[in-house]
Order: structure tokens, then C-alpha cells, then sequence
């Protein structure tokens, strides 16, 4: 018996029981799966052994079949030679290729609610801004990360549509991996305080196109301290 | 436009016109006859009539209609069976919202990086759509519209936006078919298209999203008028 490397070794045994979520077998591996793909338990480039799952769940194999078919079919894993399946690589163009999709859609988001926002939004996006600013106090890395996400996502809701969000997070998967990697950035929460807010007057004073402005400059931001990655992590990144 | 509940099959697309697996064919075919209006909104899709039309199980059928449901084409309820769905509005606006969003910046991006090969194509697309507006070719210049807008797709370098951009836009593409494609509209149309293709030739970006804009909201507009003159279309 090949004895396994312990990198490999640990990963699986870091995923939580399925107890922890509801639905059917399939629906409660797939979700535990997703969340650890998305939070980088699993890396970009990880191995999906079906019978290593199987065993690890307490399971037969046909629901974790089932499960990665869905992930095939989000794009978080793909078919390889050997195994079952790998998580995704990242690849900057696809990186750059979300960003772009990102930009079109929040820019669309807050050129709408620069027309549209209620008080009530306001207060609660300036609520989200002020969490943000006490989490950086506290140095709470992965507090502030949900945060600013948070922020994104109401931005998102607020414009009624009720897909909107979903289809932000399903074409920004690459995006939020990615950016997982970026953390902890020393000066990036601080700035990223003063571009939030900058979206906000824009938004707060109805200017469409001064919120447009600070949203495109925003996400800007991003494809720039992607690019490093690819010399810091080049076994995330595809070959070739 | 009068609806009858009962749909006749026969007009379904035979499933050697589509590839991949007998539901995926089956999905293929269904989806277009619901597009095209063959399948008008409101009709029941009956199982046994679809197995012996396709000559395939239920399976592949009951497959089929879990993947139109989830995209909001078909409805299944315990009492009525399968169904098409009825057009919505919100759905629509919806659909227009992000659809516009992800074109306008593709005309921004393209004003930016176009190629002189792309212009080529985007010149080209724009006399074949003139000459077959001269022609009264409507169903022909539906399509000529369609590939103008793919080819600005394309023109950005990535790879996925156009399907992306087709599966956000499902709802609009479907309220589109109601609009009777008069030659009022294909004239509008190219005007519309041309300020694009100009503003494109500029370089001139903020032109380009502009006239994007602007010409995907024509759409929007006639359809909330359709809401109107036809509200019978349309569930609320």
C-alpha cells in the first residue's frame, strides 16, 4: 500500500461530518464539498477520490457521483485521467474574464440604485461600512472578508432582481478563490473602507455616474494583485 | 394573438436535429418550440404524447422538463401537469437588466481593443443586415441581428460571454418573439445597430455603451407597451 504524503492525507479528514447540513445525500456532500472548495480547503488543483470520499462520509459512492457532477457542472471540478476529478485550476484569464463580468454587472447594480435606493438601504449599507471599519480595528481578517462581501451582496439585492446575486457569485468563483489567497493584505481594508464609501455618496447622493465611477475604480483594484499570485502559487494556477 | 391549451407535437423538432444525450435533445427540441411560440404559453406538454412523438421513455422526457422548469419555461403542478410557462414581466426586466449590463460593457471593451478584422466582420454584418431589411427577409435578418451581436461578443476575448450573456437573457430573447417583427423595427434596428458599429469604429467607449444602451432598451419599451395592449401574455 502506497504510503500517502500527509499534505495529501489531511485534507480530506478536514472536511465537517454531513450532519452539519440538510437535504438529500447528494445535496448535503455536494454542500460541504462547495464550501470547502470556495474556502480553500481544498485548493485549486486537489483530487476528488470518489471511494476516499465514500469512506470519509460514511456513504456508497453513487451520491458523491452525484454531488461532483454538480460541481462539474459549476465549474469548481473537472473529469482527469487517475481520478475522479480535480478542483479547478485558476488561470488569469479566466480571473480576468470574471472580473470583467463582475464590473459590468455592479456597475449596472449601482448606476440602478443611485436612482432607486431607499433610506432604509442607505442605513444599511452605512451599518455594513461601519462593521468594516471596526472589524479592521479589531484586525479581524476573515470578519472583514465577509463583510465586504456582504456589502457587494446588498448591493446586488437591493436592485429588486431577485437572480441578480446568484448569478454575481456563480460567475465570480474563480474571483473568490483567488482572492482567499490575497488575505491577510496590510493596507488593502483600509483602502478598500475608502472605495466602499466613495460607491456610497455616489449612490447616497443619487450621482449615477459618480457611483459607476467608484465601483469600476474599486474592482480595479483586483486584477492588479491578482497577477502575483501566479509566481506565488504556480501549482494553483492551470499548466500550460 | 389566441392561445390554444392543446399543442400538437407533430411540431416538435425531430431529435436528430440536436446532439448530446436523449434528454439533452429532447430539452433541445421543447426549448425551441417554447422560443419559437410554437409552443405558445399556457399549452400542456403531456408525457405519453412526447414519449411516442421522440420514441423514448419517460426518462429522458421527465428530465427535459426538470431542467425547463428550473429555467422557468415549463411550470409542473401535481393538478395540471406540465405547462408552459406564461411571460413575466419581472422576469423580463430582469433578464433586460443583466443582459444590458453585460453589452453595454462588451461595447465599451470592444470600442477599446477591437481589431481591424473585427471591423471587418462588424461592416460586413451590417450590409448583410441591410440588404436583407431591403429584402423584407425578416426570420433571416432575426438571425443577421443575433450574429451582430455575437460577433461583438467575440470581439472582447472572452470566451464564455456570449453564452453567458444568452443564458441571462433567456427571458428577454423569449418576450422578443411576441414582438411582431414589423419593418419599422428592422429599419430602427440597424440605425441603432450603425451607432453602435460607428461609435465602435471611433474607439469611443462611452459612445458605444451609450448606444448599446440605449438600443436594448427599445425592447424593453415595446414590450412593457405589449403588458399593456396584451396583458392576457403575461402573469403577474
Amino acid at each position: 500500500m502506497r504510503v500517502k504524503p500527509v499534505a495529501e492525507l489531511s485534507r480530506v479528514d478536514e472536511l465537517p461530518d454531513l450532519r452539519s447540513s440538510t437535504g438529500s445525500l447528494a445535496q448535503r456532500i455536494h454542500h460541504v464539498l462547495h464550501t470547502a472548495i470556495l474556502d480553500l480547503t481544498f485548493p485549486p488543483g486537489t483530487p476528488l477520490r470518489k471511494a476516499e470520499l465514500a469512506h470519509r462520509f460514511g456513504v456508497s459512492r453513487a451520491p458523491v457521483t452525484e454531488a461532483i457532477a454538480i460541481l462539474a457542472a459549476e465549474g469548481l471540478v473537472e473529469a482527469m485521467p487517475q481520478v475522479t476529478a480535480r478542483v479547478t485550476p485558476l488561470s488569469m484569464a479566466a480571473l480576468r474574464e470574471e472580473t470583467f463580468l463582475r464590473c459590468a454587472i455592479e456597475g449596472a447594480v449601482v448606476e440602478r440604485l443611485a436612482k432607486t435606493r431607499t433610506d432604509a438601504q442607505l442605513a444599511r449599507l452605512g451599518r455594513n461600512l461601519r462593521l468594516q471599519e471596526l472589524l479592521v480595528e479589531d484586525g479581524d481578517t476573515r470578519g472583514f472578508f465577509e463583510a465586504d462581501e456582504e456589502f457587494h451582496t446588498m448591493l446586488q439585492e437591493f436592485t429588486g432582481l431577485d437572480r441578480l446575486s446568484g448569478f454575481a457569485a456563480q460567475v465570480t468563483l474563480q474571483l473568490h478563490r483567488a482572492r482567499q489567497l490575497l488575505l491577510p493584505e496590510a493596507r488593502r481594508p483600509t483602502e478598500t473602507i475608502v472605495e466602499h464609501g466613495e460607491v456610497l455618496e455616489g449612490i447616497r447622493r443619487q450621482d449615477a455616474p459618480a457611483a459607476v465611477k467608484a465601483m469600476r475604480f474599486h474592482l480595479g483594484q483586483l486584477v492588479p494583485r491578482l497577477k502575483p499570485l501566479e509566481q506565488t502559487y504556480p501549482h494553483y494556477f492551470r499548466e500550460g | 394573438m389566441a392561445m390554444s391549451t392543446e399543442f400538437d407535437v407533430k411540431k416538435l423538432a425531430d431529435l436528430s436535429d440536436f446532439e448530446g444525450s436523449l434528454a439533452a435533445r429532447v430539452y433541445q427540441s421543447l426549448k425551441q418550440a417554447i422560443l419559437s411560440l410554437d409552443a405558445p404559453p399556457g399549452v400542456a406538454l403531456r408525457k405519453p404524447e412526447m414519449c411516442t412523438r421522440f420514441e423514448v421513455s419517460r426518462s429522458p422526457v421527465a428530465e427535459a422538463i426538470a431542467r425547463l422548469s428550473a429555467e422557468g419555461l415549463v411550470e409542473v403542478t401535481p393538478q395540471s401537469g406540465s405547462r408552459v410557462c406564461y411571460l413575466s414581466l419581472s422576469d423580463f426586466h430582469e433578464a433586460a437588466f443583466m443582459r444590458s449590463a453585460l453589452e453595454q460593457a462588451a461595447a465599451e471593451r470592444v470600442a477599446e481593443v477591437r481589431s481591424e478584422a473585427d471591423l471587418g466582420a462588424l461592416a460586413r454584418s451590417m450590409h448583410r443586415q441591410k440588404l436583407l431589411a431591403a429584402d423584407g427577409a425578416r426570420e433571416e435578418f432575426y438571425l443577421a441581428d443575433e450574429a451582430f451581436h455575437e460577433l461583438i461578443h467575440a470581439a472582447t476575448g472572452y470566451a464564455r460571454l456570449s453564452a453567458q450573456t444568452e443564458i441571462v437573457g433567456l427571458h428577454m430573447t423569449r418576450a422578443r418573439r411576441l414582438l411582431l417583427p414589423g419593418q419599422r423595427r428592422i429599419e430602427d434596428t440597424i440605425t441603432e445597430h450603425q451607432a453602435i458599429f460607428d461609435a465602435i469604429k471611433a474607439q469611443d467607449g462611452a459612445a458605444a455603451r451609450a448606444a448599446m444602451a440605449l438600443h436594448l432598451n427599445q425592447v424593453t419599451k415595446l414590450i412593457d407597451a405589449l403588458s399593456e395592449s396584451q396583458p392576457g401574455l403575461f402573469k403577474p
